[in-house]
């Protein structure tokens, strides 16, 4: 943990400058002040106003609830996805976390199926159609039912409320050397297989979600279990086992 | 058929048959090093060993044949995974730090593993090929195989083989598990440990015989 917060630290920022998904990128040296007390994102966003003051383009970064819910914010900060805190989203990683003097260098997350739209922004979209191919209940709405119609045990309330707990940022791709999709594609599979609800879509499910991340592009899990050390939300590789588990149940039952 | 052939278009299906096969050859290992045990005792030994495997005859043959279909099949599903997750990065990180949970050795599996690849043709060359084509100089197989692998090049390609081995089964049986979606939480860490401890135990195991035959003034210069 760095600085107290009445000390200003002064910072030399490499960011990572790519005009769009077919041109070279290169990393632009700013030297900035900021506050302990600054959000990482907050921080960039006094990078990007005296950017503007000089009428220079700033630098175009996700971002949306800034509350560590949403999965929207991303970077790869000095070779960690999300930066240095564990189960902690880039909106949530604060400047303290840094020394004065501290050289800080931002890139995008990197895998061939996250293309680099512009700077540090990447299209993540695979991921949701991950999701299309089955990452879903198919239910009719209508009047809720009794809240104890379906007994659920608890323990699989938990580990599937943990699964749920996955946001789809990515930093599990950007963190895995092989740019593999397992974490984030087994806890979607995951929390619907360990409920009754997921129960009569379980195989379509599985051949479909692991179908689709494959072809997305990414690459195959070797079992570092980098994934689960850069996930946010602290998502078990236990849940890859499971997506095993079940890829391999429905390869066998699915007609 | 075509189930099959849906199943190993995934990275997850071929990674399941790279598990079983790895498990398999993890299996003739260790008979494998239980034979060299014989060594413990005498050349001879080793000799009445290698006899009655020659005795089954055809079976002998399947066992070979089987054997080197598990090597083939394991090393071309791990180098086309391999390829596949080369090229899910094309762009890699200009700055990458660790996150603290991949090892030495799961970060130098295909290292290992080819280097298992080439200790393997080197010996296999060295006693079952000459064997098969009667060469005299394996002729007694048990003396062979003491003056190769305490002749200072043959220990250091034999105990270079036999790291290569521990370091590869250190991460690959864990992994292998947790492939096969074997893994859970309440013993997830036992079979961790016990990876190491099995990968330790072989390759002390192997590494166990040239040292005892130096020590003993059983090697190459007797």
């Amino acid at each position: 943990m760095g600085g107290h917060s009445d000390e200003t630290l002064t910072l030399t920022l490499n960011i990572w400058r790519q005009s769009g998904p077919d041109t070279a990128g290169e990393f632009e040296t700013h030297s900035r002040e900021a506050s302990p007390a600054m959000s990482f994102l907050e921080m960039l966003d006094v990078v990007n106003e005296n950017l503007q003051r000089e009428g220079r383009e700033p630098f175009a970064f996700d971002h949306d609830c800034r509350e560590g819910i949403c999965g929207m914010c991303s970077l790869v900060i000095n070779g960690k996805p999300h930066g240095p805190e564990s189960e902690t989203t880039t909106c949530q990683l604060h400047m303290r976390s840094f020394n004065d003097g501290d050289v800080i260098w931002i890139e995008p997350f990197r895998a061939k199926a996250f293309p680099v739209l512009r700077d540090l922004i990447i299209d993540r979209s695979p991921l949701d159609r991950i999701i299309q191919a089955g990452g879903y209940v198919s239910v009719n709405t209508g009047a809720p039912q009794d809240a104890n119609a379906l007994p659920i045990p608890k323990q699989n309330a938990d580990l599937a409320m943990d699964a749920a707990a996955c946001i789809g940022c990515g930093a599990c791709v950007a963190a895995c050397p092989n740019a593999a999709a397992m974490l984030f594609t087994a806890a979607k599979v995951s929390q619907l297989a360990l409920l009754p609800q997921g129960a009569p879509e379980r195989e379509s499910r599985a051949l479909g979600m692991v179908e689709q991340m494959e072809a997305e592009g990414f690459g195959h899990c070797t079992n570092h279990y980098e994934c689960m050390a850069a996930c946010p939300k602290g998502i078990s590789t236990d849940n890859i086992a499971r997506m095993n588990r079940e890829y391999l149940r429905a390869s066998i039952l699915s007609r | 058929m075509h189930a099959l052939r849906r199943f190993l278009e995934t990275s997850v299906g071929r990674k399941t048959v790279l598990a079983i096969t790895g498990l398999s050859l993890f299996g003739f290992v260790v008979v494998h090093l239980l034979g060299n045990f014989t060594l413990f005792s005498s050349t001879e030994a080793l000799n009445e060993y290698a006899q009655k495997l020659e005795d089954l005859g055809p079976i002998l043959m399947v066992a070979e044949v089987g054997l080197l279909t598990l090597f083939v099949v394991h090393m071309g599903l791990a180098l086309s995974l391999h390829r596949q997750s080369r090229e899910a990065r094309p762009d890699d990180y200009r700055v990458r730090a660790n996150m603290g949970r991949s090892t030495v050795a799961s970060r130098s599996m295909l290292i290992t593993g080819l280097a298992l690849g080439v200790f393997l043709v080197i010996h296999i060359t060295d006693f079952r090929i000459k064997k098969i084509m009667g060469d005299p100089a394996v002729a007694d197989l048990g003396q062979a195989v003491v003056e190769r692998i305490t002749s200072p090049l043959g220990l250091v390609i034999y105990l270079g083989g036999i790291i290569a081995l521990g370091l590869h089964l250190r991460h690959a049986l864990q992994s292998a598990f947790q492939t096969l979606g074997l893994s859970h939480p309440r013993c997830a860490d036992n079979v961790r440990r016990a990876s190491v401890a099995c990968a330790a135990l072989i390759t002390l195991g192997f590494a166990a015989i040239p040292l005892y035959l130096l020590f003993t003034g059983q090697g190459a210069s007797s």
